[in-house]
């Protein structure tokens, strides 16, 4: 069964429904064996819905979830092994740290010393020694989560469910225990699903990321490609701050673009898309791809705008400017600002064609446009339009 | 700190040593009395004297008995309410609070008109004679009666005990019978246990159920009544009701000090919305004809007590009639004292109760952990033990009070003290001191922020004891047995007297209309209370 081709969870067409509320809708999502694979989206956007599927707390409306090509509807909890990782930890209250470690061995009926040795084990890994005997509410948050992703891993599956398991933990903390739960994963080889809100927290980790928006998945793929590549608006926005620039396409020439974006025209690479003139494009520039300088000699020699600076903040590692170019506010990172210092005033921007990147959902954005106005619009104005 | 403190406000210091002493003379005073009454001859007797010992066994044994039983079905009722999907849950909620509102003796006099020697189904549907009488008839009348209150307790504990704790045992591969064994039972322990012995306690204490159906099977409540009213043996009325004061002041303990701390009751943020894993349909249909089983009995109780009001000749002649109120007519000034009396004494329990709560949770008086135990302790008294301590304390001077109505309000006041108490701790918990010290702040003193800022703030707590304490007071019967007197005897004296000579319509009559009567009032009060609000907002 273990083929290493086969995806380890193959989420297909899932739909999953409150009432009359749709908490999932057409979900598929194959995620690799050993990978570490993130659920990235908003509150509320059904990532713990989903997570519950995978555990079997709940059942699809619709659709398949396979674990290693066995189909697993209708397969009770209990019989799953998907150890997850409760947001807020569930640990036993009545039980002790190692009582609560030792659960899931207890239930596979494992020897005493194995169990023992386990247990020892899973204790060692998480920096929990000395206190077998407290009671979780005598453990600190950070404490708590340790035992939580202890009681999980101890019964050795291969598949780690984690649902927002950092978000309880300080910032510095959290970044620490990202590097250590990653290279956990690792060396175990287990399939990681993890779930997230944390957009840092998500590119940082994974292998692949989802990205949600109200239950529907709006692109997956390496952190890499959700980040530079986003498909659509929504993503380029929730996976970091991101220039926005609807234009219409002028000319394509051999992979590149030519697309006028309200009063400039801007080249970008078609990355493999066909374009024709006349089509619309929306084009999008993370904040540290524009260059910004005073003067003109810095400047790249395509893709470039004037514009005043109309706020800077300055963060330490960057300084982040918005740039008034004429109708278009533009959002600038300058990563090294103890170059130049904080600018002010008249400023020229530039950007490599490369680094604009043209969204390649547009049609479904357009349809999400078009949804927004059809609910105003007349009928009659519809049929004509 | 304290004294001084006192200084500065010399009308809490009156108002300090008032309600200190009014305490001592009510609650410790009547205690002491009783206990020192006999000597030390008549205590070893307990261990002598045959009928006794069987007394304190029997009694012992119909606690352990109806505890078990109140507790499981309340634990079956709390269960299929709070964790299964199953229809008629507000009918279920509903069935769990009648028996809380009514006379105690309401369950047994009902069981006698269903399967007494004249019992609609004993004798009109089977055909049979049984002698009902006896610790199975009481055990199933305390069971009835009784599992409502381990019932609330319960039901709270299961409530908090949220359902993903069980999801996590599932994920890590337990059955639904291991999650319950090894997660959900343990969280709901010290539920169980607080709800069993609140059903302990009242069953101990239970005067009204074994009167009228144990027949010749003593217990301690009855046994003292009988010495006391049979012999006028004022000695071993005490003995035997200090031996019912010991265990039901353990079981008090127990619960205030043990049960109190073990709560698992758990901070649960967002996974709370997790429904529990569904049960097996087989359980859940079986577990929900239980519950509709002892519903529709609990219903059975109350129906035919409304049937037996007006039927004509109860075994019979089943022909409905008016002519049982006459019963009702002729004991007219006995139901106009039980209303009297409980709605003087509940205004009182509730006066007293705002006074010594606040004092406890507001002002650090340096006895405020006395104060607080001697408002509490008349929960742990058995109400015949209470009933016997205020006849005997205030039978001469300086208190001459016997037969008179004050000894009967004053002992329904003190009753009803915990209950109104506890309403009111628990409301002033809940108003931050904040409030308080913007009005003292602002220049309101001590009394002036009383009426103006926590008065107002404490109505649904103040509201809830006086509710609470006008039907316990209304309903009660083991408290006033000892002190009645022919001009102050209430209606559940009337219904017992009737009940014992067999006279069963009158009897039903009689409290279908003092529950109707309470019932009136109650919603009259809230209804003038109601339109008073709004015409202020
Ligand atoms: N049992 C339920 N009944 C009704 N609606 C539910 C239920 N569970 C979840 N929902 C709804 O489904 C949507 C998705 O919920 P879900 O818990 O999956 O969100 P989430 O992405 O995990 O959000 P968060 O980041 O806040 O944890 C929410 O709008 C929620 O209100
Ligand atoms: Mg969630």
């Amino acid at each position: 069964m273990n083929n290493a081709a086969q995806p380890h969870i193959r989420i297909d067409d899932v739909t999953k429904s409150f009432g009359a509320f749709s908490a999932l809708r057409s979900v598929t999502l194959d995620v690799p064996r050993g990978s570490f694979t993130t659920l990235l989206g908003p509150s509320g956007c059904g990532k713990t819905t989903l997570l519950r599927l995978l555990a079997g707390f709940d059942e699809p409306d619709s659709g398949s979830i396979r674990i290693d090509g066995a189909e697993m509807n209708g397969v009770p909890a209990f019989r799953r092994k998907t150890p997850l990782v409760f947001q807020d930890y569930a640990l036993f209250p009545h039980m002790t740290v190692q009582e609560n470690i030792a659960y899931g061995l207890k239930l596979q009926k494992a020897r005493k010393a194995e169990t023992a040795a386990r247990v020892g084990e899973m204790m060692d890994l998480f920096g929990l020694q000395g206190l077998e005997k407290r009671l979780p509410k005598q453990l600190s948050g950070g404490q708590q989560q340790r035992v939580a992703f202890a009681r999980a891993l101890v019964t050795g599956r291969d598949i780690l469910l984690m649902d927002e398991p950092l978000s309880n933990l300080d910032a510095k903390m959290r970044v620490e225990v990202r590097r250590e739960l990653r290279e956990l994963q690792r060396r175990a080889g287990i399939t990681a699903v993890f779930v997230t809100h944390d957009q840092d927290e998500a590119l940082s980790l994974s292998d692949y990321v989802a990205v949600f928006e109200k239950g529907r998945i709006r692109q997956a793929g390496t952190p890499w490609e959700v980040y530079y590549e986003p498909a659509n608006a929504f993503v380029a926005d929730f996976v970091g701050t991101a220039n926005l620039l609807a234009g219409i396409v002028e000319d394509v020439r051999d992979g590149v673009l030519l697309v006028r974006c309200r009063d400039v025209l801007l080249r970008a690479s078609s990355a493999g898309r066909t374009f024709r003139p006349g089509d619309r494009a929306t084009l999008m520039i993370r904040p540290e791809c524009l260059r910004i300088g005073a003067d003109e000699g810095d400047a790249e020699p395509e893709n470039r705008w004037m514009g005043a600076i109309s706020g800077s903040s300055f963060l330490g590692r960057q300084v982040r400017y918005e740039v008034q170019c004429g109708e278009t506010t533009l959002i600038v990172d300058d990563a090294d600002p103890s170059v130049t210092g904080v600018l002010d005033g008249t400023v020229r921007l530039s950007c490599a064609a490369d680094k604009i990147h043209v969204l390649s959902d547009e049609a479904d954005s357009e349809r999400k446009e078009g949804e927004t106005h059809e609910r105003i619009r007349p009928l009659s104005e519809r049929r004509l339009g | 700190m304290a004294i001084k403190k006192l200084k500065r406000e010399p009308v809490l210091f009156l108002v300090l040593a008032a309600v200190l002493a009014t305490a001592c003379v009510f609650v410790l005073w009547p205690v002491v009395k009783v206990v020192s009454y006999p000597g030390a001859a008549d205590y070893l007797q307990l261990l002598t004297n045959e009928r006794w010992m069987r007394a304190g066994l029997n009694s012992l044994f119909m606690t352990v008995l109806s505890t078990a039983s109140c507790t499981a079905l309340a634990f079956l009722f709390a269960y299929s309410i709070v964790r299964l999907d199953i229809p008629l849950k507000g009918f279920f909620r509903f069935i769990t609070l009648l028996p809380v509102v009514s006379p105690p003796f309401i369950v047994a006099l009902s069981y006698i008109l269903l399967f007494g020697r004249q019992g609609l189904v004993s004798k009109h549907l089977l055909h049979l004679n049984l002698d009902i009488y006896g610790w199975q008839g009481l055990w199933l009348v305390q069971t009835i009666t009784f599992f409502p209150y381990a019932f609330t307790v319960i039901h709270g504990v299961m409530q908090a005990a949220a359902a993903h704790l069980e999801h996590a045992a599932h994920n890590l591969g337990a059955s639904r019978w291991q999650a319950f064994r090894h997660v959900f039972l343990p969280l709901c322990r010290p539920g169980i246990a607080g709800g069993a012995l609140i059903a302990a306690m009242n069953v101990l204490a239970d005067f009204g159920n074994p009167m009228i159906i144990a027949g010749n099977f003593a217990l301690l409540p009855t046994e003292a009544y009988m010495q006391m009213s049979g012999w006028f043996d004022l000695s071993a009325a005490s003995v035997l009701s200090t031996a019912l004061l010991v265990p039901a002041l353990v079981l008090f303990l127990v619960n205030r000090l043990w049960v109190g701390k073990r709560s698992y009751v758990t901070v649960t943020g967002k996974e709370s919305s997790l429904k529990a894993y569904p049960a097996p349909p087989a359980l859940k249909w079986s577990l929900f004809a239980c519950c509709l089983f002892v519903s529709l009995f609990v219903l059975a109780v109350y129906g035919v007590l409304v049937y037996g009001a007006f039927a004509r000749t109860w075994g019979y002649d089943w022909s409905l009639t008016l002519q049982n109120m006459k019963y009702v007519t002729a004991k007219g000034s006995e139901l106009w004292n039980s209303i009297r009396f409980a709605a003087v004494s509940s205004l009182g329990a509730v006066a007293l109760a705002m006074l010594l709560a606040y004092l406890v949770q507001r002002k650090q008086v340096g006895i405020n952990r006395l104060l607080d135990v001697l408002a509490i302790l008349p929960g742990a008294v058995p109400g015949v033990f209470l009933g016997l301590g205020f006849a005997m304390a205030f039978n001469g001077p300086p208190f001459e009070l016997a037969g008179t109505s004050a000894i009967m309000v004053l002992a329904l006041l003190f009753w009803n003290l915990p209950t109104c108490y506890s309403a009111c701790l628990a409301g002033l918990q809940q108003i931050g001191r904040s409030l308080e010290e913007a009005s003292l702040n602002l220049g309101g003193g001590t009394l002036r922020t009383l009426r103006s800022v926590l008065l107002p703030l404490l109505r649904g707590p103040i509201l809830s004891g006086f509710t609470l304490s006008f039907l316990r007071s209304v309903t009660c019967l083991s408290v006033i047995i000892f002190l009645y007197s022919s001009s102050t005897s209430v209606g559940t004296i009337s219904i017992l007297s009737l009940v014992q000579s067999g006279v069963w319509g009158g009897a039903s009559a009689l409290t279908v209309t003092l529950i109707l009567i309470a019932f009136a009032l109650l919603a009259a009060s809230r209804l003038i209370l109601f339109a008073y609000d709004r015409r202020k907002s």
